[in-house]
């Protein structure tokens, strides 16, 4: 298995973390920087009120009357509030040093007392202070603190949680992203796995399917479906390479034991000449043959669709009716015509020719004398359908599909002359104008219909 | 009925242009022989009075559609035959595209070469086309479509009259079966039943049925041709 680390998904998963990891910090500046906040506002709005109440005792009475209150609270024993009350740096009152007399808000620091009673004790024995200095009319210094411990250490503990927030939340990612890694390096594994086992020869290795439908699921069946048909592919090329190697081994078998016999039985030069004349035409059926089979590859290549023009159906199929009518004449057949008129499709006209005219061939050569043959050229549903039906023997139901193979000739036919490639070329033909080749049961008989896409 | 005829025969498998030359110089043509295709055009622009041009498709040096295209660019109208090799069906097209006047697909029978040589060689030049067709005393009148032996009218078919029209118009010449199929029917492939034979048996009966001297006569081993003996 390749390194996760090094996988798509644990690269996503990672940057997914990162990506919340920069989410959570800011969510926890956004809660630090408002409790904070808060605290903060609210240590001042008691200093501010202290402050206000004292310097209501100062104007009623006076500096001593501010003392004896300041005096009052230190003995109430709240040890958050801590006073000064300074003249000239002196200290009058209170229990801070004179020289914390500033006027306005700052900070500074106690050392712990022995009295201190707090949940948060710090480390370092000091103690946060915030204080607020006020001028009094006859130039004393009135400074009301209070402790700030609550709030340093609510600081403290956020950012710890942040921290520790952080921390968890990038090991988090990490390893969720190695998970999610691993999982679909497992799966690509797999359809490495049987790719592996296809180069080496296995075709019939399919891409296993969890069943879950996701999308390597999609995947997985996309690249059956694709083995599905290059299987099939390989099969029939197998099929055809054999069916040719045998189906031309025979004429040429029977070919040269002609003219094996002829060197061996003719006694003068004119004997030669009946064997001379069979050979010739033997050679001509397998290069018929050899032929055909070439042409088909053609027009399987696709590469006739650039010469594609109208085809005026109807005048063609209506040509072909009158010609085959005087040929079924010959074989003793019923031979009739049906065709709508002005009906003209796209495609390469030859090979629509070759193929109608097979399929007429193909009735004329397969049922006996007396059989009734009907051509018809009818408009259905956009599309032109093109039949040929006879009520002669018919196909058996499960050897329709199979006499467009190349080479596949039902039993009854095989003495009958033919190389088997007639509707494998008519099959071609349809598929190059993306038309549809149907054979069905015309109770009694066979109906082959050529259905093209009509032009206007 | 041969007239003989300056061929140039450009074909580079020694043994089919062998086999070619020495078939057609034995009927009394001359025949010149080309082994690739520089050296083909150069002698079809070179040496004058070639009445056919015999080109194989595939030449080495320059092929054969472009030996022809370049041909015809200069304005030389000397007809064309085209070998081409078997199964290639886009070959005739394209060879009759490039300025080409026929084809024929390797393998060949000697018999068909020599009526579609006969056929292009005696092709008349252009020139206003005749209104009436006459053969012996068979007369046809292409406007009307009516079609007389003697004074007897005698009524055919669409596909009987174009097959008859072409015979008429190759009088004296041997037409093959694939020259009928491919001019009359408009075929290029090998039908399994006797549509060729059918029809020509349907056109002696309404020809010559009734008359002492056929007209219709079977070459054996080639084909038909149309006249009156003499």
């Amino acid at each position: 298995m390749p390194d996760v680390f090094r996988s798509r998904a644990f690269k996503s998963g990672l940057a997914y973390a990162g990506l919340f990891t920069v989410s959570a910090v800011i969510l926890f500046a956004v809660v630090y920087w408002q409790t904070a906040g808060y605290m903060q506002n609210q240590l001042h709005g008691v200093i501010d009120h202290e402050t206000q109440t004292l310097v209501g005792a100062y104007h009623e009475g006076g500096l001593a009357g501010l003392k004896k209150a300041i005096g009052d609270r230190l003995e109430s024993g709240n040890n958050d509030n801590h006073y000064l009350l300074a003249v000239h740096d002196r200290r009058l009152a209170g229990d801070l040093p004179a020289r914390a007399a500033v006027v306005g808000w700052s900070r500074a620091y106690r050392s712990v007392q022995p009295g201190d009673t707090m949940a948060d004790r710090p480390d370092d024995g000091r103690i946060p202070l915030v204080l607020r200095g006020t001028t009094l009319p006859d130039g004393a210094v009135l400074v009301v603190a209070r402790d700030a411990q609550q709030l340093a250490a609510l600081r403290a503990r956020l950012v710890d949680a942040v921290l520790w927030g952080l921390v968890v939340v990038l090991l988090l990612g990490a390893a969720g992203g190695a998970l999610m890694g691993r999982a679909a390096l497992r799966r690509v594994e797999r359809i490495n796995r049987v790719a592996g086992r296809i180069i080496d020869g296995d075709l019939s290795q399919r891409v296993p399917d969890s069943g879950r439908g996701d999308e390597f699921d999609h995947l997985a069946r996309h690249l059956n479906r694709m083995l599905d048909q290059i299987e099939r592919l390989m099969d029939s090329m197998r099929q055809v390479s054999s069916d040719i190697a045998h189906d031309l081994r025979t004429p040429l078998g029977r070919l040269r034991q002609g003219l094996d016999t002829a060197r061996e039985q003719a006694q003068s030069p004119g004997d030669y000449r009946p064997a001379v004349d069979r050979a010739i035409a033997q050679t001509d059926q397998i290069l018929e043959t050899f032929s055909a089979l070439l042409r088909i590859a053609q027009i399987e290549s696709g590469s006739r669709r650039a010469r594609f023009a109208r085809v005026e159906l109807s005048a063609l199929v209506e040509t072909l009716a009158e010609t085959y009518a005087v040929v079924a004449e010959e074989t003793a057949h019923v031979f009739s015509g049906d065709i709508q008129p002005g009906v003209a499709v796209r495609g390469d006209r030859e090979l629509v020719t070759q193929a109608l005219a097979n399929l007429i061939e193909n009735a004329l050569t397969h049922t006996p004398p007396g059989t009734r043959i009907e051509m018809t050229l009818r408009t259905r549903d956009g599309a032109a359908v093109v039949s040929v039906a006879d009520n002669g023997p018919g196909i058996p139901a499960d050897a329709r599909t199979k006499v467009t193979q190349r080479f596949y000739r039902l039993e009854a036919s095989r003495t009958r002359p033919g190389n088997g490639l007639g509707l494998s070329m008519v099959a071609a033909v349809a598929d190059l104008h993306e038309a549809t080749l149907t054979l069905d049961d015309n109770a009694p008989g066979l109906i082959v219909s050529l259905r093209l896409p009509i032009v206007g | 009925m041969t007239s003989a005829c300056k061929i140039l025969l450009i074909e580079d498998d020694r043994e089919t242009a062998d086999y070619v030359a020495h078939g057609l110089r034995e009927l009394g043509h001359t025949v010149d022989v080309a082994g690739d295709g520089a050296e083909g055009l150069f002698l079809a622009t070179e040496e004058s009075g070639y009445q056919l041009l015999i080109v194989d498709r595939m030449l080495p040096r320059l092929d054969g559609l472009a030996i022809v295209k370049t041909l015809r660019d200069t304005g030389l109208n000397t007809p064309v035959l085209f070998l081409t090799t078997l199964g290639g069906i886009d070959d005739r097209v394209e060879g009759l595209e490039a300025g080409g006047d026929d084809y024929l697909t390797k393998p060949f029978a000697f018999a068909e070469l020599v009526a579609r040589v006969q056929a292009l060689a005696r092709r008349p030049p252009l020139q206003s086309e005749a209104t009436v067709l006459r053969v012996a005393d068979l007369t046809m009148d292409l406007v009307k479509r009516r079609v007389w032996r003697a004074d007897r009218a005698i009524d055919l078919q669409p596909r009987e009259f174009r097959l008859l029209e072409y015979l008429m118009r190759h009088a004296d010449e041997v037409v093959t079966r694939t020259m009928l199929l491919e001019q009359v029917w408009d075929f290029h492939f090998e039908p399994k039943t006797s549509v060729v034979e059918t029809h020509i048996s349907r056109l002696r009966t309404k020809i010559d049925r009734g008359f002492d001297t056929p007209l219709i006569h079977t070459v054996r081993g080639a084909g038909y041709s149309l006249y009156a003996d003499a």
